[in-house]
């Protein structure tokens, strides 16, 4: 029934490109001097940071080597960071034993909601702590 | 209802409304979170047409942030481009 054995050369294309494009821009471009560089919606709105808020410029720091400078600028990348890229994992992964292994975990009922839990929690600590 | 054929697990979506909760359209990533987690109980609870409706709303949810937040991104950079236009002729009497 299920043919569908390896990774689509469709999706994992898109992801190279994705990730290359990103990976360039962001190594380039200190997105602390450029005014063109995507800022998020929810801080121009509110004036808060958001729970992703900083992603851009911590990227940016890893793709230098600045390890602790990343993690500074938002420490809720450290778990939601490679959460996210499961999901990416999850995407890419043919239809099978694995995929659903994954999918068991990730989009497991408790997991989403600690997940949205700890994402609220961040987003009112990092706003009174200023960080 | 016992004759009812299993449909298809519907696809909850759920990646989709973990990117647009860190892409930071927040309010509505959260809803999409809620619907998309709801989708798979309601499968399991045979509640076909149910969990069908929350997938789709957590698809619906997920895009109306992704295209809330890009209008919001796409006005900030003209506005700015703008504003930082006219000002750099301004102060230089053009």
């Amino acid at each position: 029934m299920d043919y569908k054995i390896f990774i689509s050369l469709e999706k994992l294309s898109v992801a190279l490109i994705g990730i290359t494009l990103s990976g360039i821009i962001l190594y380039n471009l200190n997105p602390n001097l450029y005014w063109f560089m995507p800022k998020c919606p929810f801080k121009i709105i509110t004036g808060l940071s958001c729970p992703g808020c900083g992603i851009q410029r911590a990227i940016y720091s890893l793709l230098h080597g600045n390890i602790v400078d990343a993690i500074q600028y938002n420490y809720y990348l450290l778990y939601s960071g490679p959460y996210a890229i499961l999901f990416v994992v999850e995407w890419l992964l043919p239809n099978g034993n694995a995929r659903n292994k994954l999918k068991n975990v990730i989009e497991n009922k408790y997991v989403v909601n600690f997940y949205v839990v700890t994402f609220l929690l961040w987003l009112v600590t990092r706003n009174l702590l200023n960080i | 209802m016992e004759n009812q054929v299993p449909v298809i697990k519907p696809n909850n979506n759920m990646a989709l409304a973990i990117f647009t909760t860190i892409c930071c359209c927040l309010p509505l990533g959260i809803v999409a979170i809620i619907k998309a987690n709801s989708v798979d109980s309601l499968y399991a609870m045979k509640q076909y047409d149910a969990a069908i409706m929350a997938s789709n709303e957590a698809k619906k949810w997920s895009l109306i942030g992704i295209f809330i937040s890009l209008f919001v991104v796409v006005l900030y950079i003209l506005c700015v481009g703008i504003l930082g236009i006219g000002s750099f002729a301004f102060i230089n009497g053009l």
